[in-house]
């Protein structure tokens, strides 16, 4: 269907049903009211999508509908920061380590877009840096009116057979109040609110929830949440984390059907161990608010036009096919727009196309806007690891999602991206005209990554290795139980952590297995993994190693043959790990 | 149409009569007449009156009330002698007009206002009592304290947000100082209610206006109205856009003095809009309607614009809406250079005759350029500016063309089982709405009734 255009821009009244009270002057000012409000209802809110960054304003946004020009405070700002990464480069500043902690804001009563990334270096005492890296998303919310249009009483809606709506008929009572109700509820019908900051165990209250037009207070049930990250340190104060946080890790939020806000920053303390500070983490709340009193069900709703107002000056005559499409005018403002989800995605989904469950109608991609938050920056298994870097978008072509959480261990990689999750919701206008849907610059991970990017006496200086070779001589295999290697920790040393999966690990043997040898990895007494040689992998070595485990000064790493195999012969790897 | 008692219309409809005016002031024990009434305290002192002249400016939501200024014979220099136990200025003052042999409690009211002046006159024979209207009092600056309490400034602001006709009364009382008894509520209310019903407009104001100014470019001007004053001194309003048609008044070739002059209204085919004014220093405004009357442009080739700027008018709120009704109104009367009568001299009959006011004229002596004959025969005509002359007893008045009144509807919401037009009766068809086919008929021919 061709975009919807207004030639003029339609507006709202609290028109009261009583002027079609039986008996009343029929006045045409009185149904081209009524057809403004219904027209009203189908431009009341309005979605622009851009990027900024820090120091930005968000500009007052213009209707591709009717032309209509937004005022501030006809404006919310829902943000997100769809890419960590500095604009020009693409990238971090080469040296600056790992994030530290981020705040992000759009300011509500100026449009004023903020970006704060700090970043900061392993270790005790490591290097800090500010800046205002960060690709901002955000996602203004146009409701005309919001804060000056009085509704009362609330209005309803009523179904109207199209049958009273033909040449011959009477306009009557009955028909000009329900034309009246529908119009208006209609125009108030859906609404977006900005409820506030939360941390994590608080609770978005109602009375946020509370229309301005009527005071009508919805309920959670009629509430679809989404989040913007504030900040990523203590919730209650913006400040820097303390030294022995660390580094950030993964954050994460979620609000469930009651409200109730569950917020979550982990760190990565100097030691390397997994840290979950208490009380970490500030979020924005807003609400995509549908009045329960919508119809459950209506003929299909999609045939918007605009009718106008000079069709009902004195003297001109009440035609049927104009009534006719103020009533479908009124019945798709109802629907307008449609608001899909919470839903979470990972990398590599696709949003699907929704229907409405009210009237069937199947929207096409370029009637969707997708609002998404990033709900989970998870980078890394089990409880993550230090976040460099992410970044993601949503093909607005094609619903595809790509996200990516990178991950700093000894290197920085981002091979754990379907760990991650975003938080869309779809808001849906029919008949949509063309709205810009921008993405960030890309992300440039330089192709030497683990050189180039990693912090020089962070990297090299922090790397701890653990080699062995059997050497080509020998020509057995290890026997069982044997014990390959002891290596014991230095007491110079405050700890060596070996992450999950051992990035960067590397095994390899001279002459490969017939069937299959394995080799038991201890801490102390403890099986934490396994070094596994296949006849099928050949000369090549697979480590399995399922959680990141830490040791302290003089705990002994050991190697053990489990099972012997008759052909292995000249097994060596290298296991690499970092040290505190 | 002022109110009059009905002893008084009744005297009124004959043309030959002799006008009594009585000039009462308050606090003062004498009152001033025209003509020897033979009532204790009532002294027929008066020399002459100028003429009470009010001029509506229509486009621009206001009027003037020129004044009521009356010369009284300083009899034996009582006038004189009473100096020094009344203050003349400031005090009230009504004119009311009746005929000989009329009860005075029936007399009709004209004016009601305050002394201004009292200057000698005549070789210091006479006084001449220059009264005002109570509009005077609309030079005050008004919204003085923001929404904080503090001045009004630009961070400090008022805001304003209702319908435009409550943010008049409003202002009239609580900014003002007006008591309501001093304001034409009743009409107020009736647009409110009527025609304007659920019109909203939204200010932020950051600089104090004058009363005058605001409300007759800020409230008026945009709703296609004008302030005036009215014969009880109270403050009144009148739009184009009509809810009483009914004309209150026939002229003819006699009731009428002289054959009155035709003339064609400036021509008015294009109107602009302004508004969702910014609030803050640029005061720009986002929203333009431009709004043509294409049959007159299509006729003349010829532009005729008016302007209205409204800080308080919203697209969000129906403030298009407002522009095309409003606009629709002008062109009708204006649009097609209608005919208009900058005077018609007419017997003292029409005395009654307020600005606003639909009367209609029939005259075989004046012109009907649309039909391309001589003559009208009851046509529509409102009433804009309207004089007194007190002296002759004749009343002037400009009228400008409102015959397309005569070809819009009456037509009423049915009630609930009402049949469709095929099936209703010829009273239901007569009183009702019918919706009809693009055509404007209905399935068996008829034409469809027109929308009010």
């Amino acid at each position: 269907m061709p975009p919807i255009l207004l030639t003029q821009i339609p507006g709202f009244a609290n028109l009261p049903d009583s002027v079609f009270d039986a008996n009343q002057t029929a006045f045409g000012a009185m149904i081209a009211r009524v057809s403004e409000n219904a027209e009203f209802g189908m431009v009341n809110i309005e979605i622009f999508p851009d990027m900024f960054g820090n120091g930005d304003t968000v500009p007052l946004p213009v209707s591709p509908i009717d032309g209509y020009v937004y005022s501030r405070d006809e404006l919310l700002y829902i943000w997100n920061p769809d890419l960590s990464t500095n604009k020009q480069t693409g990238w971090i500043e080469s040296g600056s380590g790992s994030l530290f902690f981020c705040a992000w804001y759009v300011d509500q009563s100026t449009g004023q877009v903020y970006s704060l990334e700090w970043y900061r270096n392993n270790g005790s005492g490591g290097s800090r840096t500010q800046t205002n890296d960060g690709q901002i998303h955000v996602y203004t919310i146009g409701q005309r009116q919001r804060h000056n249009i009085i509704v009362s009483p609330t209005p309803s809606f009523n179904a109207i057979s199209e049958g009273n709506i033909s040449t011959n008929q009477p306009l009557t009572q009955s028909l000009g109040h329900a034309l009246n109700g529908n119009a208006k509820f209609g125009a108030i019908n859906r609404e977006v609110f900005y409820c506030g900051e939360f941390v994590n165990g608080q609770t978005v209250s109602r009375s946020t929830l509370t229309s301005s037009y009527d005071g009508y207070e919805y309920n959670y049930s009629e509430c679809k949440f989404i989040a913007c990250w504030r900040w990523t340190t203590q919730g209650s104060t913006l400040v820097q984390p303390p030294e022995d946080y660390g580094q950030l890790g993964p954050f994460s939020w979620s609000i469930n059907s009651s409200g109730a806000v569950t917020v979550q920053v982990i760190t990565n303390d100097n030691d390397g161990n997994v840290t979950f500070p208490s009380g970490y983490g500030r979020i924005s709340v807003f609400a995509f608010a549908v009045r329960s009193a919508t119809p459950g069900s209506l003929s299909r709703a999609d045939s918007f036009a605009e009718v106008l107002l000079q069709d009902f000056m004195p003297g001109g005559t009440e035609r049927a096919s104009n009534v006719l499409q103020v009533k479908r005018n009124a019945d798709e403002a109802v629907l307008t727009p449609e608001f899909f989800g919470p839903t979470d995605y990972g990398n590599g989904d696709t949003i699907p196309v929704p229907t409405s469950p009210v009237d069937g109608y199947t929207y096409d991609r370029s009637e969707l806007t997708y609002i998404w938050s990033w709900s989970n920056t998870m980078n890394y298994t089990g409880n993550g690891g230090r976040l460099p870097v992410f970044y993601g978008t949503v093909n607005q072509s094609t619903g595809a999602v790509a996200i990516n959480c990178w991950h700093l261990g000894s290197h920085y990689d981002d091979p754990y991206n379907e760990y991650c999750r975003i938080t869309v919701v779809t808001l849906a206008r029919r008949s949509q005209a063309p709205i810009s849907h921008p993405v960030g610059a890309d992300a440039q991970s330089p192709s030497d990554i683990t050189s180039s990017t990693l912090q020089q006496e962070a990297s090299l200086s922090q790397l701890y290795m653990v080699s062995f070779d059997m050497g080509g001589g020998r020509d057995t295999a290890p026997a069982t139980s044997e014990s390959l290697l002891r290596h014991i920790i230095p007491t110079n040393i405050a700890s060596v952590t070996f992450e999950q999966d051992l990035p960067g690990a590397a095994a390899a043997c001279r002459v490969a297995a017939a069937d299959h040898q394995q080799i038991v990895i201890y801490k102390g007494t403890e099986a934490i993994g396994t070094l596994d040689f296949t006849a099928a992998n050949g000369l090549v070595g697979s480590f399995t190693f399922s959680t990141t485990v830490a040791f302290g000064p003089g705990d002994v790493l050991e190697f053990v043959a489990n099972a012997s195999d008759s052909a292995v012969r000249g097994i060596y790897f290298t296991m690499p790990g970092t040290r505190a | 149409m002022i109110t009059a008692p009905s002893q008084f219309l009744t005297a009124n409809v004959e043309l030959q009569k002799k006008p009594i005016f009585l000039v009462t002031i308050s606090n003062y024990s004498r009152v001033f007449t025209n003509y020897a009434t033979g009532i204790a305290g009532q002294y027929d002192w008066i020399d002459s009156f100028d003429d009470v002249t009010l001029t509506v400016s229509e486009f621009d939501g206001g009027s003037d009330l020129g004044g009521f200024n009356f010369t009284v014979q300083d009899f034996q220099g009582l006038i004189t002698a009473d100096f020094p136990s009344i203050v003349f200025e400031g005090q009230a003052v009504t004119l009311k007009t009746g005929f000989v042999g009329m009860n005075q409690s029936d007399f009709l009211l004209l004016f009601t206002g305050v002394i201004d002046t009292v200057a000698s006159a005549n070789g210091n024979l006479s006084y001449t009592f220059n009264c005002i209207d109570t509009s005077q009092i609309l030079t005050k600056v008004i919204y003085t304290a923001g929404d904080d309490g503090f001045a009004t400034s630009k961070d400090h602001p008022r805001t304003l947000n209702g319908h435009p006709l409550d943010i008049l009364t409003a202002a009239l009382i609580n900014e003002i100082g007006l008591d309501s008894s001093a304001i034409n509520l009743t009409k107020i209310n009736s647009y409110r209610d009527g025609l304007f019903i659920a019109q909203q407009f939204s200010f932020t104001i950051e600089s104090p206006p004058q009363a005058k100014d605001f409300l007759e470019k800020q409230i008026l001007k945009p709703l296609g109205g004008y302030l005036w004053t009215n014969n009880e001194g109270k403050i009144d309003v009148n739009f184009f856009y009509k809810d009483v048609r009914d004309s209150v008044l026939s002229l003819n070739d006699d009731n009428m003095v002289g054959v009155p002059l035709a003339g064609q209204t400036d021509l008015l085919n294009q109107v602009s809009y302004r508004f969702d004014q910014q609030a803050g220093s640029s005061g720009d405004f986002m929203t333009e309607a431009v709004q043509n009357y294409e049959a007159s442009i299509d006729l003349y080739n010829q532009y005729g614009q008016q302007i209205v700027e409204s800080a308080g008018m919203r697209a969000g709120l129906q403030g298009v809406f407002l522009a095309v009704m409003v606009s629709n109104v002008f062109f009708q009367r204006f649009g097609l250079k209608n005919l208009t009568f900058p005077e018609v001299i007419v017997h003292w009959s029409a005395c009654c005759v307020d600005p606003g006011d639909i009367i209609d004229m029939s005259s075989e002596f004046v012109p009907d350029r649309m039909r391309g004959v001589m003559g009208i025969s009851a046509m529509l005509f409102e009433v804009f500016d309207r004089t007194w002359d007190l002296n002759n007893g004749l009343v002037k008045l400009r009228l400008v063309d409102a015959s397309y009144l005569s070809r819009i509807g009456t037509a009423k919401v049915a009630p609930d089982g009402t049949p469709a037009w095929t099936s209703a009766s010829g009273s239901q068809k007569a009183t009702y709405m019918f919706q009809c086919n693009d055509s404007d008929k209905y399935s068996d021919g008829a034409n469809a009734v027109k929308l009010p």
